[in-house]
Parts: structure tokens; C-alpha cells; sequence
């Protein structure tokens, strides 16, 4: 076993009785997870060390702050703005932020009348490269379908309050085809630097679940 | 202005570990990410049908059972070889905690 901070043994406190029940749960599915690695491991499938830096890297390294620089970068640079309109798996790539299941990026722009939402109503697809991993309400089930037959209700929801004349684009992801929205920027930023501009975007932006 | 805090990105540590696991099996060339992918929605639509009210609280434990599906698919365990390896490891981790326990009771005069 390796030191990875998350990883080893758990030290569960045994010496209190209460909320046992929801330890003992933890502690099956544990020693499940366990069963797997042992086996994936001695046939040589998983390296635990390489396990520790992939856990390593998703929980520290990438994040929606990497899809804020594209977003950001897009915003001030009108060639990089054309290239991921027109290839985001390239111009993603070009800042260094590689997807490892070789899947296929696409930018949606939004515009004063077109808001483009995000969602993968099979399972809980999501662009991990520009946005690190999904957060818990988009792997539910009410958004997964709701985003499908009512965005406006889930728009509102988050607190969004879209004009009529507004057209919502809602986009469902597969394990080939993940989609990151690129926000408008907001007005009266003309003077700001593209670091200050990252600054701004937020993940939910780049989802689709604010505007 | 930076958005809030997030959530962690895993709960537990078995949730990073199931994590991890599926992505290095998918490197290996186990499954493709299609076949990830599938097996997970899959698992999903039958822990709904059971009564999972799927409101992503379960989201890693369907991670769980979508990655023991794909190796007893591929031939790498079965149901009963899984149930006994994480039964071993349980009786070894409570063996290391009595000892742990053992070890830090004061000692009587």
C-alpha cells in the first residue's frame, strides 16, 4: 500500500456506538472496492503508485479553473475563439488539458438569444479535461431528466431567469462526445486581463446551469 | 470573484479508489470508455428500477457495481471469489485494529 493522503487504511472511531450502521455500510463497500484492486493488481492490470496520482490529479489538479482559462482565453484572443468553435478538442489540447477517455470536446458558444445546457441523461458524461469531475446534482437523476424536459424549470432552479426570447439548446453527452459551454462575456470587462477574465467564469457557466 | 468552495471531489476513500481503478482498467485496454460508459448507465437504470431514487449521493457505489460487472465480464473474478477476497481483507483489517487497539491500552501496573 502506498501513501497516497486519501488511500491506506481507514481509521474509522470504533469507540462511538452511534451512526454505526453507516460505518459498517462504508466498511462493506471498502473492503469491496479493496477486493477489486487486489485482483486488478495481481494481474498486473493497476499499478497502486499509479493509482495514487490519478486520485492525485483529480482531486488537485484538474478542475473547472482550467475550463475558466479557455473560457477566458476565447473571450480576448479571436483566432484561439474561432479554433475551439471550430475544434475544441484541439485548442483544449493546445493549453495542455488532454482528455484520458480520447473523447471528442465541443464548445457551445452562448449568445443575447441562444443559452446552451448541458447534461448526460444516461449516466454522468462530462468534459473532465476543462471541468475535472461533475459535481453531485449532475450525476441526479431529477437533473438528468429535467434538464431534458423542462431546462427552463432547472434554469430557474439555479437562480436563472431566461427571457422568452431567449432559445435554450439542451445537449445530452455520451462517452464520445463531451460539451463545454463558453458563457458571453459580461459587459464592462474591456479593460481586464485574461487572468482577471478566468477569474469570473464559473463552473455552473460552463455547465449551462447559470448564465 | 472566485465561486464558493466546492463539495470534495470524492467522499470517501473508496470512492477515489473505484475511481481511479476504472480509468487504469480503461488504459490497460479492459473495456473501451463506450463500454464504461454503457455498463454505468445500465447499472444505473436497474438501481432505479429497485428503488434508488438515483440522486447522485449513489453515483459511486453504481461506479462500484458497473466495475465488478466489466471483470467478472472479462473473466478477471467472479461473484462468489469477489465476496470471499473483501470477507479476507475485512477479517485482516479488524485483526489490524485489535492489534492497534492492543498496543495503545495503557498497561496495568
Amino acid at each position: 500500500m502506498t501513501g497516497g493522503s486519501k488511500r491506506g487504511h481507514d481509521h474509522h472511531d470504533h469507540g462511538h456506538d452511534h451512526d454505526h450502521d453507516h460505518h459498517h455500510d462504508d466498511d462493506a463497500i471498502t473492503f469491496r472496492v479493496r477486493a477489486l484492486e487486489r485482483i486488478a493488481t495481481e494481474k498486473g492490470l493497476v499499478d497502486p503508485k499509479a493509482l495514487d496520482e490519478l486520485i492525485e490529479t483529480y482531486e488537485r489538479r484538474v478542475g473547472p479553473r482550467n475550463g475558466a482559462r479557455v473560457v477566458a482565453k476565447a473571450w480576448t484572443d479571436p483566432a484561439y475563439r474561432e479554433l475551439l468553435l471550430r475544434d475544441a478538442t484541439t485548442a483544449i489540447a493546445s493549453m495542455g488539458y488532454v482528455g484520458r477517455q480520447s473523447e471528442h470536446l465541443v464548445a457551445l458558444e452562448n449568445t443575447p438569444k441562444v443559452h446552451n445546457m448541458v447534461v448526460c441523461t444516461l449516466c454522468s458524461c462530462y468534459p473532465w479535461a476543462v471541468l475535472g469531475l461533475p459535481p453531485v446534482w449532475y450525476k441526479s437523476a431529477p437533473y438528468r431528466s429535467r434538464a431534458v424536459s423542462d431546462p427552463r424549470g432547472v434554469l430557474r432552479d439555479f437562480g436563472v431567469e431566461l427571457p422568452a426570447d431567449v432559445e435554450v439548446r439542451v445537449w445530452d453527452s455520451t462517452a464520445e462526445i463531451r460539451y463545454v459551454v463558453i458563457p458571453e462575456r459580461p459587459a464592462g470587462t474591456e479593460k481586464l486581463t485574461e487572468a482577471e477574465l478566468a477569474a469570473l467564469v464559473t463552473r455552473d457557466q460552463m455547465i449551462g446551469t447559470a448564465r | 470573484m472566485n465561486p464558493p468552495a466546492e463539495a470534495p471531489v470524492f467522499n470517501a476513500p473508496w470512492e477515489a479508489l473505484a475511481f481511479a481503478l476504472a480509468l487504469q482498467l480503461h488504459q490497460k485496454g479492459l473495456f473501451t470508455w463506450t463500454e464504461w460508459a454503457d455498463t454505468l448507465a445500465q447499472v444505473i437504470r436497474d438501481a432505479q428500477s429497485e428503488g434508488d431514487p438515483d440522486l447522485g449521493d449513489t453515483y459511486y457505489l453504481h461506479w462500484v457495481r458497473a466495475l465488478e460487472r466489466l471483470m467478472i465480464g472479462r473473466g478477471l473474478a467472479d461473484e462468489q471469489g469477489l465476496a470471499e477476497l473483501a470477507a479476507a481483507i475485512a477479517d485482516d483489517a479488524r485483526h489490524h485494529r485489535e492489534l492497534q487497539l492492543g498496543a495503545s491500552r495503557p498497561r496495568q501496573p
